[in-house]
């Protein structure tokens, strides 16, 4: 067990583990792979031995982001399921709605994929846990005004893959 | 934040910033776990037993007015059918209660002989039970 208490281990959880999640996803694009990656590390956590651990996020993020690594390694030789939207869409659509919200999730989150790091970041940051660009700013080291500018970039960069991909916004 | 997105399109027939700005929260609302939109304990932590389903309490009501219901009618029904005749010495009113029955002694001091235990008021003893026989007509 480490020197962290389980109290803290879940008060650390109920705070950061969406922010773990987001950063993961911005690595990997992959919802459940990024939220395995945020129970793994916290699994971890649990049962580590070693020197004690300062800075908590760091260390989570060091040991997700290696989780993933190998779990990207592992990707060829293991069945991938896409991630699925059952949980959030219940029954109120019919099936074809829901394929087609299911091939509109896979085509943006390809575009995703294909834009650079930071770009990739920078919007996963903004948009999956709703930052203000102050907050956005101070994680990202910038002021507010520079991370306004990277997000329209990004967005507009998002905004011509997804022309090139033939994307229709219906 | 800032909603200040550029309505112009990325290309002649694309999206405008505005558009994919509206996409992404919509991508991402479905995106994110349910998990992490309502953050679970870590499980390595402590395992909790949780009932599986806890009726709410109108729903609770509900069942109790319901078998307060099927009671009343089953007291009503058995008042209105014929009585059928009982065993001898009991009253045949249709709500009479029948005193329940005193229990019976079948032991004794630890050091007696368990037969002769009297199991009734007029005297029969629990080793004369042994020769009585059920069914005798078949």
């Amino acid at each position: 067990m480490t020197d962290w208490q389980p109290e803290q281990i879940e008060a650390f959880y109920r705070n950061h583990s969406r922010e773990l999640w987001a950063l993961f996803y911005s690595m990997c694009n992959d919802p459940e792979r990024a939220c395995d990656a945020v129970q793994e590390a916290f699994a971890r956590l649990h049962d580590y031995h070693g020197q004690p651990v300062r800075d908590l996020k760091a260390w989570l993020l060091r040991v997700g982001q290696n989780w993933l690594r190998d779990a990207a390694r592992r990707k060829s030789n293991s069945v991938h399921l896409l991630p699925g939207l059952d949980d959030h869409t219940s029954a109120t659509l019919t099936a074809d709605q829901h394929l087609q919200l299911k091939e509109r999730q896979q085509q943006i989150r390809e575009a995703l994929r294909l834009l650079n790091d930071d770009d990739r970041r920078v919007l996963v940051m903004k948009y999956s846990m709703d930052w203000s660009a102050a907050q956005m700013a101070s994680v990202m080291d910038c002021s507010a005004a520079a991370v306004d500018m990277r997000l329209s970039r990004a967005r507009r960069r998002l905004a011509e893959i997804l022309t090139e991909q033939g994307f229709s916004n219906d | 934040m800032t909603n200040q997105h550029s309505d112009q399109p990325a290309s002649e027939h694309g999206l405008s910033e505005a558009a994919v700005d509206h996409l992404l929260r919509d991508f991402f609302r479905l995106e994110v776990p349910l998990a992490l939109n309502n953050p679970v304990r870590p499980v390595t932590v402590q395992a909790a037993v949780v009932p599986a389903h806890r009726p709410a309490p109108a729903s609770r009501i509900a069942i109790v007015a319901a078998l307060a219901a099927l009671t009343a009618c089953l007291l009503l029904m058995s008042s209105d059918a014929p009585v059928a005749p009982r065993g001898p010495g009991l009253a045949a009113g249709p709500l009479t209660v029948e005193p329940a029955e005193a229990t019976l002694p079948v032991s004794s001091a630890p050091n007696a002989d368990a037969g002769n235990v009297p199991v009734d008021e007029n005297g029969l003893l629990l080793r004369e039970t042994e020769e009585i026989r059920l069914n005798p007509g078949r």
